[in-house]
């Protein structure tokens, strides 16, 4: 499974978005605010932990999360760079 | 001090369903636990009857987006708010003129131990911000204001069996105050896996299928979880359809103002320790003017809070006199005073 | 908005006990405070794994009661209350025998107080090691209103508040309506809290912790510093302190406790929950914006938390010195609002407020600055808020007691 798809169905999950389906979250859309999937900051801190738990990578504080967090496509090149191995 | 409240709406949700229209069933042709869940013990793993409570009601009045992070326990204490404020016939508020009063015995202790299992599992770092949040105590009251949009003022009272008493005395004094002009109060508590495993060891192998409160020599103590709620306002305008509380009081076993002469609405549970005080307490009241409605909600802290509602409901529909006296102890002899007229 | 209380008919404050990481009572805290000295420390008792280690406000060892270290951590909440209560009979003249002849009621804030956080309970029931119930018979007397009720032989009505951040000023605000209201003649109202690896771990997955001291209201806040400690007053009617011809420290005058309904984990931006709040009390107390002499703000130091009181305190407080004393403290959490009620109290009685220490740097988002020395205030009046997650504010008004 690629990273992208993995990153959408954790999110899915892991938030607990009933309603949202992997194939409606666009990959350069933004997935904070009103316009994206509508999460907020509690949703963000709880974000980082899920990308620990599922691809192993850090994030060392909320304004690193600001710009990692920016949409789908955002997130999987800093899953990329940073993924342990 | 005494301010007589009026109890405009109810709203509940247990083991015998949801809404007081589930309630006068239960209180017509009994109560008993809706469920079973499993325990592991040392030698296996046992089966134990429980009165369990399910929120998914909650999604008529408010949209599934709104709850996804709402915990099990704010969903049944946001529930049984929903459904008391539709009962009592307003919309719901928008202003400071509405405060909510939340009381617990053992809180939002499931998602305590969540948040535990997390930590204990993978590790410090994985510990979720979602579930702490809501594993404080106060998660009902706040999720509560959140959802129905109440700005008042906002209370979470975590005392054991006495925290109905408590909460009560709270809303008496705000009314009487005028702090605020509606007190939305009402009690919660839920069933986890460590629950059942205090129950397991402090009650023996020997697990209780039916719930007899008013056998006092026998441990018959059922796990209950749920939510009651109430809309009180002051004693002020139309006759509220469940009648008043008249007095709040906390009390003691060995100094209280119990009446020999109306229904005693019985907060026996079916604990032996507490059955044994209770018979006690009331061994001078005829044993046909003794009721007790654990049987149907099972047994919890908060459980006075459905004692006042059942029998609420009970009265306005005509199945015991208007005039009654709920009563609560705890193991320690403080007893928890409610008369209802 | 429904009109506002008739008449708060105003609740003496007779005495008060406290102890944490500034001290291991009134005159030490107050003496450290106004000294400026501060000692964040990284614990030694509370360790997690994290990248970062965070400093937090431990009580210091002459601060911890006798027993402290033989009782379960189940029972510290309460043991530092009954401590602080101590003191703070032994501050209002009572002793066990004068509190018989009169009702007392005792109202605790408090988070960790009744949280079964017990972690290597609930680790050996998650792993299949089915512990025994030690822990649990623990918890279940480890009520910390109840352990101060039993500690002090009272019978009558008690009860612990859990209203997170803002635990110990509703207790204190609550207390003072059972007062009254004729439901008790005395109150023992205040709040308690611990250091444990449960709540380190939360704050820290919420990222809003520092790995520096904190900096409460200052441009480069990282966030805070947790801490834990005690805080208890002895509240009266008129009528009961008249009759002991006891001594009035302050006279609490106005209470106030308002919801956001916003965010279980954020506070509303443009602070109307607090603004409310901040209004109820000063209507009670029957005074403005302009009476009061000094704020002892919430201040944890996260970012959002001190621009929503910055914010507000620009547009209604103008003028006003304001300081956060959790640069002193640190985040007690239930305690808070009970220990910061006393230092208020404290500083209102000797007319100057303490430097709001960890604070350099000018914030430009809004108006004002907290005070960068000890000040010296002219008035009667004075304001403690608090603003707790889930979106509840709670503020206390004070009036500076009878001056001998």
């Amino acid at each position: 499974m690629d990273i992208k798809q993995k990153l959408k169905l954790v999110i899915i999950k892991d938030l607990a978005l009933e309603d949202v389906s992997v194939d409606s979250i666009n990959d350069d859309s933004p997935i904070f605010g009103e316009g994206g999937l509508g999460l907020d900051s509690l949703d963000a801190v709880e974000l980082v932990v899920i990308l620990q738990k599922n691809f192993g990578v850090q994030i060392k504080d909320m304004a690193k999360g600001r710009e990692v967090f920016q949409s789908i496509n955002t997130l999987a090149e800093y899953i990329q760079k940073n993924m342990q191995q | 001090m005494t301010c007589r409240m009026a109890i405009r709406g109810i709203g509940l949700v247990g083991g015998f369903g949801c809404g007081t229209e589930a309630a006068l069933n239960a209180l017509r042709n009994g109560g008993r636990p809706d469920d079973f869940l499993m325990l592991k013990v040392p030698a296996g793993t046992v089966k134990y009857p429980v009165y369990l409570a399910n929120p998914d009601p909650l999604k008529k009045f408010l949209s599934p987006s709104k709850l996804r992070r709402v915990n099990k326990y704010s969903q049944l204490a946001a529930l049984a708010a929903c459904m008391a404020i539709q009962d009592a016939g307003q919309a719901v508020y928008q202003h400071s003129d509405t405060g909510v009063i939340v009381a617990s015995g053992y809180g939002a202790s499931t998602t305590t131990f969540a948040f535990l299992e997390d930590v204990i599992l993978e590790g410090d770092n994985f510990a979720s911000p979602t579930l702490f949040s809501n594993s404080v105590h106060s998660s009902a009251a706040s999720h509560v204001t959140i959802l129905l949009q109440i700005k008042g003022p906002c209370l979470t009272v975590i005392q054991f069996e006495m925290s109905m008493i408590a909460a009560l005395l709270n809303a008496q004094v705000w009314l009487k105050d005028k702090k605020v002009d509606t007190v939305l109060l009402g009690g919660i508590d839920e069933i986890n896996q460590v629950l059942l495993y205090c129950y397991y060891n402090f009650y023996g192998k020997d697990i209780p299928q039916e719930m007899t409160p008013l056998n006092y020599e026998l441990q018959t103590a059922i796990p209950g979880e749920g939510a009651a709620f109430m809309v009180l306002t002051r004693d002020e305008g139309q006759v509220p359809p469940y009648g008043y509380i008249d007095m709040v009081s906390w009390e003691t076993s060995s100094e209280h103002t119990i009446p020999e002469d109306i229904l005693i609405i019985s907060g026996s549970d079916g604990h032996r320790t507490c059955g044994l005080q209770y018979r006690k307490l009331l061994h001078r009241i005829d044993h046909n003017n003794i009721k007790t409605f654990s049987q149907i909600y099972g047994s919890m802290p908060c459980g006075q809070m459905f004692d006042l509602a059942l029998a609420s409901v009970a009265a306005r529909y005509g199945l015991i006199p208007n005039s009654y006296c709920s009563i609560k102890l705890d193991a320690k002899g403080n007893l928890g005073v409610i008369h209802h007229s | 908005m429904t009109s506002v209380t008739n008449s708060f008919s105003a609740v003496r404050i007779t005495g008060t006990g406290c102890l944490c990481a500034a001290g291991a009572n009134v005159p030490e805290i107050m003496s450290n405070i106004y000294s400026n000295i501060r000692a964040p420390v990284i614990s030694e008792r509370v360790r997690a794994d994290h990248p970062e280690l965070y400093p937090m406000f431990e009580l210091p060892a002459s601060a911890m009661p006798g027993d402290y270290y033989k009782e379960q951590e189940a029972k510290r909440c309460g043991l530092l209350a009954i401590a602080a209560a101590t003191e703070a009979l032994d501050n209002a003249g009572l002793d066990m025998d004068n509190l018989r002849k009169y009702r007392v009621g005792v109202c605790i804030g408090t988070t960790v107080g009744n949280a079964m956080n017990n972690e290597s309970f609930y680790s050996d029931f998650l792993l299949d090691r089915f512990p025994d119930m030690h822990p649990i018979k623990t918890y279940l007397q480890a009520n910390p209103a109840d352990m101060v009720a039993r500690h002090f032989n009272l019978k009558s009505l008690r009860q612990c508040i859990a209203n997170a951040c803002a635990s110990g000023t509703v207790a204190i605000g609550q207390a003072a309506e059972w007062i009254k209201n004729g439901i008790c003649d005395i109150a023992i109202a205040g709040g308690t809290d611990i250091l444990c690896r449960v709540i380190y771990n939360g704050f820290i997955s919420l990222k809003i912790t520092d790995s520096q001291p904190c900096r409460p209201f200052d441009k480069n806040r990282q966030g805070l510093n947790l801490g834990e400690g005690a805080g208890i007053i002895i509240l009266e009617s008129d009528q009961v302190a008249r009759q002991r011809d006891a001594q009035v420290n302050a006279i609490l005058c106005g209470y106030g406790n308002c919801s956001d309904a916003y965010h279980i984990s954020a506070p509303k931006r443009d602070g109307f929950g607090l603004e409310m709040a901040i209004n109820m009390a000063l209507g009670q107390a029957g005074i403005n914006y302009d009476d009061i002499a000094f704020i002892n703000a919430h201040g944890t130091a996260t970012p959002e938390n001190d621009s929503v009181e910055g914010i507000l305190f620009s547009r209604l407080f103008s003028h006003t010195p304001f300081n956060s004393t959790k640069g002193y403290t640190g985040h007690t959490l239930g305690a808070a609002g009970a220990i910061e009620a006393i230092i208020t109290i404290e500083e209102l009685k000797r007319q100057k407020i303490a430097a709001s220490i960890g604070f350099q740097v000018s914030d430009p988002e809004f108006d004002v600055d907290p005070v960068t020395e000890n000040t010296p205030i002219h008035g009667r009046y004075a304001l403690s808020d608090s603003v707790a997650f889930g979106g509840n504010n709670a503020v206390l008004v004070f009036q500076q007691g009878p001056q001998e």
